[in-house]
C-alpha cells in the first residue's frame, strides 16, 4: 500500500546519496549500491559503454563482469548469474551518450512490480543526465528541491510549480506548461502551472482536449514529442500559434505508466534545437510530476489523511467554492465576531433558475462549467471578507459580514442576480441564467444553521413569487417549520427518556389457534395528544433520521420483553416477536450487528425474531437491500413481507429476496370469506407462497367465518382483533398464558381499548 | 553455577560428525576463573576452530581473556560484551557463554579492526576479507560483532556487502554495555577492543538457518521525518522530536527530564521506517534534550515517513517463535547443532524478567536440546536477501546444522 509514497521517499534518498559523493565514480558506485537497496535486489550494476563501471552483490574483485554485463544489456526478465540460481531483473537505460543500463537483481523468480521499474527509470534518467554533465549540481539540487517538496508534503500545486520552474531553469526555455487531466472530465486537461504566460494567455489555454496541443501529442503517444515548427502542427492550440511560439516539446506524465497530463516547454526562437540530453531532462522533470501525483495520492491518504480529509470535506471539489460545512463553520464564525463587535451578519441564498434545463438539455459538462463560471462570478462579486460557497446541486450562499440592514443585503443579491445577466458559455451554447436569492439577516442569537435555513425559505419564497429576484426572510415562513422541529424534538426526547412503549398483537397458527408469536407496535404516550400510534409519527420519524434511534429502541425493548416472558414461563419457548423495520433502519451501515447484538444482550436466538419490512423496501430492488436482507438472514432471524399486496412492483423480489413470510394486507381479508374475487386472490397469494416455500399470515382477521375461509385456502398464520387487539404487556401476558386463542367461531377478545 | 557441559552432536548424518559444536557457562565472578571455566566446558574436542564469547560487561575483560586463553590456548575466538546473557539454561546479566566450533567439516577464519567510527564501511569490508582464507566449504556465513555506539550499522553491512556479495549470509550483533550506553567492547583473540568490529567467515559441510522477527506494531498516523542527518533525527512533521515523540506517546513525566528513564522508556517504543518489503525498526537509544532531537542507532533517512511502534509480551514472543522456525526452516530438514541467537534489549525490556525466561526457553526447546548461546545487543545483523541486513528490535537466530 505504499509503493508510490516508498518509491518517491527512495527517490529522495538515492538524489541526495549521489548528490553527497565528491567524484563520478564515487556517485556512480553509490548509485548502484543506493538502486540495490532500494529495491532490495542483491545486485546492482551499471554499464556504460559496454564496460561494468561500477556493481554490487559480488565479492569484491570476482565480479562477474562479463556476464552481468551481458544481462544488463539483454531484455530477459529472469536471468542466471553466477552461481547463485535464477534471478530477476529490472533495468532501465539511459544515454550519456552512449546506451547505458543501470539494472538491478533480485533472487528468486517473483517479478518487479511497475512501481519499482517507475523508480529505477527515474534514478537512471538523473544518472544519465548527472555523470559527465557540467551542470549537474543544478540538476541535481533542483531535483533534490522538487523530492524534497514531495517529501515535505508541500501541497501538489506547489510541487507542481517546482517542477515547471525546474524545467524553465534548467532548459531556459520561454514558455513552460504543466497539465493534468481534469478529474471531473478525463477527456480534457487542465493548464496547472505555467512560467513565461501571461494571464490572457493562460486564460486562453486554460482547458484543452486531450490530443490537443504537443502536449496532448505527447500523451496521446505516451512518449515525448518534439515540434520544430509550432503553428504547422493541426493540432497546435491556436492562441499560442498566434503568440509566435516556434519550437516545442512535450514529455507526458503518467500515473502507473498511464499518460495523466504532460509538461510542456516552447521557445519563440526559430532556432531552438533540443538535444537528446535536453530531451531526457524533460522526461526527467515530467517524471518528477508524475512521482508527485503518485506520492500525493497515496501519501494523502495515508499520512496526513486527516488534513487532506478535511479539505476535501470542506470544498466543492467542482468549484473549489467551500462546501456546505465550511460555510457553515465560517458562518458560525462570523457571528461569534459580529456578537462581539456589536456588528451584524447576512447570509444570501441563491438557488439558479432552470439548472435543469441546462443540465439535461446541454448534458452534464455543459452543466457542470456553468456551475464553475457562477461559482467564478460569485467569489468576484462579493468582497475578500465574506465567504461564497457551494451548498450542492445548484444552490449556493454567502456570507455577508457587517451587513445588518435589509438595504445593503438587497443590494449584495442585487450585485450577485447582476453578475449572472451576462451570457455563460456552457457546452456548446452560451445562455443566461437567472437566480432567486433569499436574504436572511441575523439578529440576537440567531445560529448559523437557522440562519442559513431561514436564507434558503426566504429563497424558495423568491422562486414562488417570480424567478429572478430576492426575498428577505420574516418569521412567519418559518412557522411551519418550527411546528415541524417541535414535534422533532419532543419525539427525540420521548426515545430518551421512556416516553415511548410497545403493545403487542398476538399471532397464531391457525390451525389451532395457538398464539406463536406477536407483532411488537410502537406508540408514544404524548404529553399533549394522548397516546399515538405508529402512523401518526412514524412517517415523520423517517423524514427526519429519528428513525434510527426509534427503530433501535423498539427491538431492543421487543427482544427485552420477550426474553422475560421466556424466562418467567409466561410464554411459550417458540413464541416469537415480530418487530417492524423501515427502510432508512435497514439501508443503515450496520443494521445486521445492531440486530445480532440486541439478540445478544438479551440471550434470545435468532429465531425468536421476525422483522417485518414493507414491500415499497422490496419495490426499490436495489443491489445494497439485497445485501442488507441477506446479513440478516445470515444472522438467522426471519424476514416477514408486511402488507404483501399493496405494492407495484414485479413478484420477481419474492425469489430474490430471503422472505420467510408474507403478510397479506388487511384490504384482501376484509371481505376474504363474502367476495369471491377476494377469496381467490387470497387464494392465489397463498399458492404463490407455498410454490416458494414462504408462510402466509393473513392480517386484520376479524370474524370467524374469515378464520373459516383461510383455513380452507391453506393459510398458516393469521393476526387480528378476531384473536386479540395490539395491547400493553401486562394484557398480552394473560392472553399468551391460555393454550389456545379462538380456533373456532368464538367472540373476540377484549384485551384492551388502545388501537 | 555450574558450567554446563552440552553432549558433542553424534547426530544422524555421518558428515555431522565431522563437525562439532560445544558450550560452557561461567558465572564466577572472579574473571580469569570464569573465562576458563566456560571455555574448558565448551571446548569438548581438541581440534576447535573458534570460539564464540559473549560476556558481561561486569566483568574484568583482559583477566576474562586471559582466562580463556588458560583453558583453549591457541583457539581463534572473537567475542563482545552484551546487555545480558542467553542460553539454553535461561537469560542472565553477570555470566559469561562460550560457544566452541570444531571439526574438519568448519573452517573459520577471523578478523577485526579498530577505530572505525569515521570509517565503518572500509573496516567492515577489511574484516569481511578474511573470507578470502576461508576453505571452502559448501554452506558459508560471515559472524560480524560491532559496536553500535560506533555509527550508522548498515555502513557495516554495506561494507561486508561488498566484499562478500550476495552468496555469503551476514549475522551478527552490537554489542552491549548492560544499557549504559557508554561503550561497547569487542574481543579479538585475546585482545579487548572498543569502536571496533569482529568478524568470523566460517565455512561447513552443514547447512547454516537464518531466521529474524521483530514482532513490533506501529502506533497512530506515520509521520513525515522533516530533518534529519544520518541516524540523528531533528525533526518529525516539522516539530521537535523528541517533543513529538514525547507527546504522541505519552511518555512518562520522568523521561522528559532524566536520560537514563528516557533510555528505559525508548527502548519499548522504537521508530519503524517504511520500506519496500514492511517496515524497519530503528532503536532510539537516547535524546538530546538541549536540540530535541532523536539519537537511533542506524541511519533515519530525511524525508522518510516514520512510524512510532510498540510491541507487547505477546507479539514478541510470537516473533521469537516465527525466528526460530525460520532458521530450522533454513537447515532444510537438518537438526540443529546449535543456535546463536541476537535479541534485542528493546524485546528484553518489553518481556520483562519474566518474559525474558519464557522466550530462552521457546528458543532452547526450538533448539531441540541442541546449545544455545547469544545475548542481548544494541542492534542486530542479518542478510540473507536484499542489501539491507542491519536491524532493530529484532531477534536474529543462526542455526548450525
Amino acid at each position: 500500500m505504499f509503493s508510490e509514497s516508498w518509491a518517491a521517499q527512495q527517490l529522495a534518498e538515492f538524489l541526495a546519496a549521489v548528490a553527497a559523493t565528491s567524484d563520478e565514480q564515487a556517485a556512480l558506485e553509490a548509485a548502484v549500491e543506493r538502486a540495490a537497496e532500494a529495491l532490495e535486489a542483491e545486485v546492482g550494476a551499471l554499464v556504460r559503454h559496454g564496460q561494468l563501471v561500477a556493481s554490487v552483490g559480488f565479492p569484491a574483485g570476482y565480479e562477474p563482469a562479463e556476464s552481468l554485463v551481458a544481462v544488463a544489456m539483454s531484455e530477459e526478465p529472469t536471468a542466471v548469474i553466477g552461481d547463485l540460481g535464477h534471478w530477476s531483473v529490472l533495468r532501465a537505460s539511459f544515454s550519456d551518450p552512449t546506451p547505458s543500463r543501470l539494472m538491478v537483481a533480485r533472487l528468486g523468480e517473483e517479478p518487479f512490480a511497475r512501481s519499482e521499474a517507475g523508480l529505477l527509470v527515474a534514478m537512471a534518467r538523473v544518472l544519465g543526465l548527472t555523470v559527465g554533465s557540467l551542470r549537474r549540481q543544478m540538476m541535481l539540487e533542483r531535483l533534490a528541491l522538487i523530492q524534497r517538496a514531495i517529501a515535505r508534503r508541500a501541497p501538489l500545486q506547489d510541487v507542481l510549480d517546482a517542477i515547471a520552474q525546474g524545467t524553465h531553469e534548467l532548459l531556459g526555455d520561454e514558455v513552460v506548461g504543466l497539465r493534468l487531466l481534469d478529474p471531473n472530465d478525463p477527456s480534457m486537461q487542465a493548464l496547472r502551472s505555467t512560467v513565461g504566460m501571461d494571464a490572457q494567455q493562460i486564460a486562453a489555454i486554460r482547458r484543452s482536449a486531450v490530443g490537443e496541443g504537443i502536449g496532448g501529442a505527447a500523451m496521446v503517444e505516451n512518449g515525448l514529442v518534439v515540434w520544430t515548427d509550432y503553428p504547422r502542427n493541426a493540432t497546435a492550440l491556436p492562441p499560442i500559434a498566434e503568440a509566435g511560439l516556434k519550437t516545442a516539446m512535450g514529455a507526458p506524465i503518467r500515473e502507473e505508466g498511464v499518460p495523466v497530463g504532460s509538461l510542456v516547454v516552447g521557445s519563440y526562437r526559430p532556432e531552438r534545437h533540443y538535444s537528446k540530453v535536453e530531451q531526457e531532462t524533460l522526461e526527467v522533470f515530467a517524471e518528477q510530476a508524475s512521482l508527485a501525483i503518485n506520492d500525493a495520492r497515496t501519501v494523502d491518504a495515508l499520512h496526513r489523511a486527516v488534513d487532506e480529509a478535511t479539505h476535501q470535506a470542506l470544498h466543492d471539489p467542482l468549484t473549489g467554492l467551500p462546501n456546505r460545512a465550511l460555510f457553515v463553520d465560517r458562518l458560525e464564525h462570523a457571528i461569534a465576531r459580529a456578537s462581539r463587535t456589536d456588528v451584524t451578519v447576512s447570509v444570501l441564498f441563491i438557488d439558479i433558475d432552470d439548472f435543469k434545463l441546462v443540465n439535461d438539455g446541454l448534458g452534464h459538462t455543459a452543466g457542470d462549467e456553468l456551475l464553475v463560471e457562477v461559482a467564478r462570478r460569485l467569489a468576484e462579486c462579493v468582497r475578500t471578507t465574506d465567504t461564497a460557497a457551494r451548498l450542492g446541486g445548484d444552490e449556493f450562499a454567502v456570507v455577508l459580514e457587517d451587513v445588518g440592514s435589509d438595504i445593503e443585503a438587497v443590494a449584495a443579491a442585487r450585485r450577485v442576480l447582476d453578475a449572472l445577466q451576462t451570457p455563460i458559455r456552457a457546452g456548446t451554447e452560451d445562455v443566461i441564467v437567472g437566480a432567486s436569492v433569499g436574504i436572511a439577516i441575523a439578529s440576537g442569537d440567531t445560529e448559523a444553521g437557522e440562519l442559513l435555513r431561514n436564507a434558503d425559505v426566504a429563497m424558495y419564497r423568491a422562486k414562488a413569487s417570480g424567478k429572478g429576484g430576492s426575498v428577505v426572510f420574516e418569521d412567519e415562513m418559518y412557522q411551519a417549520l418550527i411546528d415541524r422541529r417541535g414535534f422533532d424534538g419532543q419525539l427525540n426526547h420521548a426515545i430518551d427518556t421512556g416516553g415511548l412503549c410497545l403493545h403487542y398483537q398476538p399471532i397464531v397458527d391457525l390451525e389451532d389457534g395457538r398464539p406463536v408469536g406477536v407483532e411488537a407496535l410502537v406508540r408514544w404516550d404524548h404529553p399533549t395528544r394522548g397516546l399515538l400510534a405508529p402512523d401518526q409519527f412514524v412517517g415523520a420519524a423517517e423524514e427526519s433520521g429519528l428513525i434510527i434511534p426509534l427503530g433501535k429502541w423498539v427491538l431492543d425493548e421487543a427482544c427485552r420483553q420477550l426474553a422475560a416472558w421466556r424466562d418467567e414461563g409466561i410464554a411459550d419457548p417458540d413464541l416469537y416477536v415480530s418487530v417492524n423495520v423501515s427502510a432508512g433502519e435497514l439501508l443503515q451501515p450496520g443494521h445486521a450487528a445492531a440486530v445480532a447484538s440486541a439478540l445478544s444482550r438479551h440471550g434470545l436466538p435468532p429465531s425468536a425474531v421476525v422483522l417485518e419490512i414493507t414491500e415499497t423496501v422490496f419495490v426499490r430492488d436495489t443491489e445494497l437491500t439485497g445485501q442488507r436482507l441477506h446479513a440478516l438472514k445470515n444472522l438467522g432471524v426471519r424476514l416477514a413481507l408486511d402488507d404483501f399486496g399493496t405494492g407495484y412492483s414485479s413478484l420477481a423480489y419474492l425469489r430474490r429476496f430471503p422472505v420467510d413470510i408474507l403478510k397479506i394486507d388487511k384490504s384482501f381479508i376484509d371481505d376474504v370469506a363474502v367476495a369471491r374475487g377476494d377469496a381467490a386472490l387470497a387464494h392465489a397469494i397463498v399458492d404463490l407462497a407455498a410454490a416458494l416455500d414462504l408462510q402466509t399470515l393473513a392480517e386484520g382477521v376479524e370474524h370467524a367465518d374469515q378464520v373459516t375461509r383461510l383455513r380452507m385456502i391453506g393459510c398458516e398464520l393469521a393476526q387480528g382483533f378476531f384473536y386479540g387487539r395490539p395491547s400493553p404487556p401486562g394484557e398480552i401476558a394473560a392472553v399468551l398464558g391460555r393454550a389456545a386463542l379462538p380456533a373456532a367461531p368464538r367472540p373476540a377478545l377484549a384485551l384492551g381499548s388502545h388501537v | 553455577m555450574n558450567p554446563t557441559r552440552t553432549a558433542a552432536a553424534p547426530i544422524a548424518p555421518p558428515r555431522a560428525s565431522c563437525r562439532w559444536i560445544g558450550f560452557g557457562r561461567s558465572t564466577q565472578l572472579d574473571p580469569r576463573a570464569a573465562g576458563a571455566e566456560a571455555a574448558g566446558a565448551a571446548l569438548e574436542q581438541s581440534d576447535g576452530k573458534l570460539l564464540i564469547v559473549f560476556a558481561a560487561e561486569t566483568y574484568e575483560r583482559q583477566q576474562l581473556l586471559a582466562g580463556i586463553e588458560d583453558a583453549a590456548p591457541g583457539i581463534p575466538m572473537i567475542g563482545c560484551t552484551t546487555a545480558g546473557e542467553i542460553a539454553a539454561d535461561g537469560p542472565g546479566d553477570a555470566s559469561v557463554v562460550v560457544m566452541a566450533l570444531g571439526g574438519p567439516g568448519l573452517s573459520v577464519a577471523t578478523a577485526s579492526a579498530a577505530d572505525v567510527t569515521d570509517r565503518l564501511r572500509d573496516a567492515s569490508a577489511d574484516v569481511a576479507s578474511c573470507f578470502a582464507a576461508v576453505e571452502d566449504h559448501p554452506h558459508k556465513v560471515l559472524l560480524l560483532l560491532s559496536d553500535g555506539l560506533s555509527g550508522d550499522q548498515q555502513e557495516v553491512v554495506r561494507g561486508a556487502y561488498r566484499v562478500v556479495g550476495a552468496g555469503v549470509p551476514l549475522v551478527g550483533g552490537c554489542a552491549g554495555d548492560g544499557l549504559k550506553m557508554e561503550a561497547t567492547y569487542q574481543f579479538h583473540n585475546g585482545h579487548v577492543l572498543t569502536n571496533a568490529i569482529v568478524g568470523a567467515a566460517i565455512a561447513s559441510d552443514g547447512p547454516i538457518g537464518i531466521g529474524m522477527r521483530h514482532g513490533w506494531r506501529h502506533v497512530g498516523e506515520p509521520m513525515l521525518v522533516t530533518r534529519s542527518e544520518n541516524s540523528r533525527v531533528y525533526t518529525l512533521d516539522d516539530e521537535p522530536a523528541l517533543d513529538v515523540y514525547l507527546s504522541r506517546l505519552g511518555a512518562p513525566a520522568e523521561a522528559r527530564e532524566d536520560p537514563a528513564a528516557f533510555t528505559h522508556f525508548a527502548i519499548t517504543h522504537p521508530l519503524g521506517l517504511i520500506r519496500r518489503s514492511g517496515e524497519e525498526v530503528r532503536f532510539i537509544g537516547g535524546a538530546n534534550f538541549a536540540d530535541r532531537s532523536l539519537g537511533c542507532i542506524a541511519e533515519v533517512p530525511q524525508g522518510g515517513l516514520a512510524w512510532f511502534m510498540e510491541g507487547d509480551a505477546d507479539s514478541v514472543l510470537a516473533a521469537t517463535d516465527e525466528a526460530c522456525a525460520e532458521a530450522l526452516e533454513n537447515l532444510g530438514g537438518q537438526p540443529p547443532l546449535a543456535f546463536v541467537a541476537f535479541d534485542c534489549i528493546a524485546r528484553r525490556g518489553v518481556l520483562g524478567d519474566m518474559g525474558l525466561a519464557v522466550e530462552v526457553e521457546r528458543i532452547a526447546r526450538h533448539a531441540r536440546g541442541a546449545p544455545v548461546a547469544g545475548f542481548y545487543t544494541y542492534g542486530e545483523i542479518a542478510r540473507t536477501h536484499g542489501v539491507r541486513g542491519f536491524h532493530n528490535q529484532t531477534l536474529v537466530v543462526l542455526a548450525f546444522g
